[in-house]
């Protein structure tokens, strides 16, 4: 109600002062960004929230008359001037007019004040007014809310573990634990350690300009409490192409640290820039800028409370350098830092964020740099294991990490049960001619993270991804995503355990969105013989017939598939008999032949050892037995292991229109909850939501 | 023209056709081999005096250490050589005119998004003889290049390519001329300017 006696009066306000004017200036954007307070869409409801005293940049955009430049906006909060922006007044605050994105009007220029905040919770009404050469004006208003998170609820969460299974939907929960424990006559023989906690609530995962997110929006909701714009993170979108400028809003690390000493660990299966470990250590407007993401880590976060930082993406913190770059007298060849991809920061943001110009710095040794901050650097599990210290940085791949099933091929050494993780082709571990022999599995590097986060006496925040959910599932490789769910399954209950023993831990399941469209369709009729016997006839045109008609069993005739456990505490096979079969809702083109594959797809990141003189076919890779996509995998072509499946259609574009995976869906997602403000979580929950009551539990208490 | 007469020579394109077996019935075990036969090995053409054919598995050690990326002695040791590779065009959307990348395998970037993060870092560097740069047009046939090959990184002159490996292209044969006629008035050709190749935009500005 009060917001929207608020709106009413936002909505007069505009209405008297653009009807003075006959001709004025115009504001296209307005940042934090609002809904329509008037007209279709006008709810109420507030698009971007805050904490008290959460710094976050306004903004905005305004055009000209022609023969006019725009000379000062002014910015207003509940008719307060905050901030009169002009070309000359510098600090945190800019009026710029070059370097703006094409096609916007002449003269159009971006104000801009930094890191403002505000401690009033409630909704707020934020206007600019644009004043033009010629003394005419204009305004536009907006709506933000500061959200009270202090009400004193019970005891404080002194630490949190946000897990993000990225693209985990219902179905491969669901799928990992039918995999993993089995279900007899109608009941689940055990649950997933995530299946335990109490708190369950429904994620909706929408960005702000898509129904269908990426993982920049879908994870910095839970760092930021807000929506940004696909292929974006802890910034607003704006009108300048420039990656690094857009309009930033405090990540919760920072938050936290700056104002309760909390530090903060980034744990991730990928390659350590990508969306959802950006997403909780830097700003950008573009997901893909590893060079000035990984010198975000180092410059504005290691001396600001992160603490722990484990995954892939070496290639990010070697120099580019010269030939025969050899710093420290190890050999640092392998760099993907580029200029085009490094990051400068406008003096505004300098000014108003505290934080240092950044540089365009191709050259950077950012191992050693992050050594010279005190962390300690572990490149394998068994450094990791003996990593000792309060600051830990662990780099195990080059670009991203394995997969848990090709990692679990390797400590195996393939003497237990068959999950594939071997290139038939040369009988090599995928681990090995991957270049990675020794990486560690996503539970030893919770456990690790936890123990170091654990020495701060006031507590951490921990953000634990397993990020190749989401890249199998792209790639429509279901025993890989439903091998490394049941990874994270084990990561989680590291923190369930910790939470256990820290009883003021709270521990967070969800994910950023869904992925494929996957679910479980059923499971074969036949046993696993049969089924490779039917995946090596070479007449496609019995395929359909022999793959899927005779081989799908639905309802009744799918029963009860059973995997056995090895000692590992992994499924033995991934092939049993009679084995769960998966379907893609947003699928690609493929071929199925419902087998484990026996090598994932191939990864730019791969060092291929392979190598196979002279033998190489049209669509295939020279000396790369590695399939190119799920269309050129189970094709028939020569190489080992390349079965010959049926043709599935994909329901997005293909290959023709430049496209080979599987994509997101807009598919709300499971969270779960477990320990200290755990009954925050129910019902339906927008994905920002969650970030106000990991708040909540954090600064005001739960019970 | 340049590049008709460049194509001619450099890009030897090998197209090896894929035997394929008839299906079996072995037992489990041996399931889990070869759905079908190896393609028989194409042979390449003859190697040229003096030049050195080079594997994919030849570049870089495995396993990785600690750091980055070590070359293996053999590739070292060919830094100035003559060597001869065989690899595939990257498709790029932001060419670099008078170059091209030699990957592994087929692969495509996004440079706009990502650089050249997704390939793979055997990736070449090549770089081609032409008197006025050009844009390469993609191919996605299999390329058999020869040239001098350097090796140790690099940032490439475009600003935007950390190299490994870089390969100069042999300049193309000089071709025998045509007779001329008696009677025709030898005439110089016109010169025709270079084409204008506007610089890559610049991925970031700063305000």
């Amino acid at each position: 109600m009060r917001i929207l006696a608020q709106a009413a009066l936002a909505v007069a306000a505009t209405v008297s002062v653009s009807a003075a004017a006959l001709a004025a200036p115009t504001i296209s954007r307005l940042t934090p960004p609002s809904r329509p307070t008037t007209g279709f869409g006008s709810t109420g409801a507030v698009i971007a929230r805050f904490l008290p005293d959460q710094r976050f940049d306004l903004q905005a955009t305004v055009s000209p008359d022609a023969g006019t430049t725009i000379t000062a906006v002014r910015f207003f909060v509940d008719n307060v001037l905050v901030s009169e922006v002009t070309a000359t007044t510098g600090a945190n605050t800019s009026l710029v007019t070059t370097g703006l994105t094409a096609g916007l009007p002449t003269g159009t220029a971006v104000a801009s004040f930094r890191a403002y905040v505000n401690n009033t919770p409630g909704v707020h009404v934020l206007r600019a007014v644009a004043v033009q050469s010629d003394s005419t004006t204009t305004i536009r208003e907006g709506v933000f809310e500061i959200v009270n998170a202090s009400a004193p609820l019970g005891r404080r969460a002194r630490n949190t573990v946000i897990f993000i299974g990225d693209g985990m939907g219902i179905a491969h929960r669901t799928a990992a634990r039918i995999m993993q424990n089995g279900v007899s006559q109608g009941k689940a023989n055990a649950p997933l350690a995530m299946d335990t906690f109490p708190g369950v609530a429904l994620i909706g995962t929408a960005s702000l300009n898509s129904i269908v997110t990426d993982s920049s929006p879908g994870a910095a909701c839970y760092s930021t409490g807000n929506k940004s714009n696909n292929n974006q993170h802890g910034v607003f979108p704006d009108d300048t192409p420039n990656n690094f400028d857009n309009p930033r809003m405090e990540l919760m690390g920072e938050y936290m640290f700056r104002k309760f000493g909390k530090v903060n660990g980034i744990v991730t299966t990928s390659d350590i820039f990508d969306a959802t470990p950006g997403s909780f250590g830097s700003h950008t407007s573009n997901r893909g800028a590893g060079s000035g993401i990984i010198d975000q880590y180092l410059d504005e976060q290691a001396d600001r409370g992160l603490r722990v930082l484990l995954g892939g993406g070496r290639r990010w913190f070697l120099p580019a350098g010269t030939e025969f770059a050899s710093g420290n007298g190890y050999n640092l060849l392998g760099s993907s830092r580029t200029t085009a991809l490094d990051y400068t920061l406008p003096t505004d943001i300098q000014n108003g964020w505290g934080v240092p110009a950044g540089a365009l710095d191709p050259n950077r040794d950012a191992i050693s740099e992050f050594q010279a901050k005190g962390f300690t650097y572990a490149t394998t599990a068994t450094t990791l294991a003996s990593a000792t210290g309060d600051r830990l940085l662990g780099l195990f791949h080059t670009g991203n990490m394995n997969i848990a099933l090709d990692k679990l091929a390797k400590r195996r050494n393939a003497t237990v049960g068959n999950i594939g993780g071997k290139n038939p082709n040369t009988n090599a571990f995928v681990v090995d001619e991957y270049g990675f022999p020794n990486q560690p599995m996503l539970d030893e590097m919770t456990t690790k993270a936890l123990e170091t986060l654990n020495r701060n006496p006031q507590g951490f925040t921990l953000m634990v991804e397993a990020a190749s959910i989401d890249k199998q599932a792209h790639n429509m490789d279901s025993e890989r995503w439903m091998m490394d769910t049941i990874e994270f399954d084990k990561a989680i209950k590291v923190a369930q355990d910790f939470a256990t023993r820290n009883p003021d831990t709270l521990v967070i399941i969800t994910a950023d969105h869904e992925c494929a469209g996957v679910n479980i369709i059923g499971a074969s009729t036949v046993s696993n013989e049969e089924l490779l016997l039917r995946a090596r006839e070479t007449d496609a045109g019995t395929k359909v017939a022999r793959l899927r008609d005779t081989v799908t069993g639905l309802y009744e005739g799918a029963g009860f598939p059973q995997y056995s456990i090895a000692t590992d505490g992994y499924p033995a096979s991934t092939d049993p008999n009679r084995k769960m079969l998966i379907g893609y809702a947003a699928n690609a083109d493929r071929s199925e032949d419902w087998l484990t594959n026996p090598m994932p797809l191939r990864d730019g990141q791969a060092i291929l050892t392979t190598s196979v003189s002279g033998v190489f076919d049209y669509d295939d890779a020279p000396l790369s037995n590695y399939p190119a996509n799920p269309s050129a995998r189970d094709n028939g072509s020569a190489n080992a292991g390349n079965q010959l499946g049926y043709f599935v259609t994909g329901q997005v574009a293909g290959p023709a229109a430049g496209n080979t995976s599987a994509a997101h869906t807009a598919s709300d997602i499971p969270l779960s909850a477990f320990g200290r403000g755990a009954s925050l979580f129910f019902g339906y929950m927008d994905n920002t939501d969650v970030y106000f009551r990991v708040m909540q539990a954090m600064i005001g208490g739960a019970r | 023209m340049m590049f008709t007469r460049f194509t001619a020579f450099v890009f030897t394109c090998v197209l090896v056709s894929v035997a394929s077996a008839g299906a079996q019935t072995p037992k489990v075990d041996s399931l889990i081999a070869p759905a079908t036969a190896k393609a028989k090995p194409a042979p390449l053409p003859p190697l040229p005096a003096g030049v050195t054919h080079v594997e994919w598995n030849q570049f870089i050690k495995t396993p990785v250490g600690d750091y980055g990326l070590e070359l293996t002695d053999e590739i070292k040791a060919l830094n100035g050589k003559k060597v001869r590779l065989l690899g595939y065009m990257v498709m790029r959307d932001e060419p670099t005119p008078g170059t091209l990348l030699l990957a592994p395998y087929q692969v495509g970037i996004e440079e706009h998004e990502a650089g050249f993060a997704d390939l793979p870092p055997q990736t070449v560097y090549v770089t081609i003889p032409y008197n006025a740069p050009k844009i390469v047009p993609h191919t996605p046939r299999p390329l058999l290049l020869t040239g001098t090959l350097s090796v140790g990184q690099k940032v490439e002159d475009d600003g935007k390519f950390v190299s490994l490996f870089r390969l100069a292209l042999d300049a193309p044969p000089v071709r025998r001329a045509k007779p001329v006629k008696p009677a025709a008035k030898p005439q110089a050709k016109p010169v025709k300017p270079a084409p204008k190749i506007s610089a890559p935009k610049p991925k970031t500005k700063t305000r």
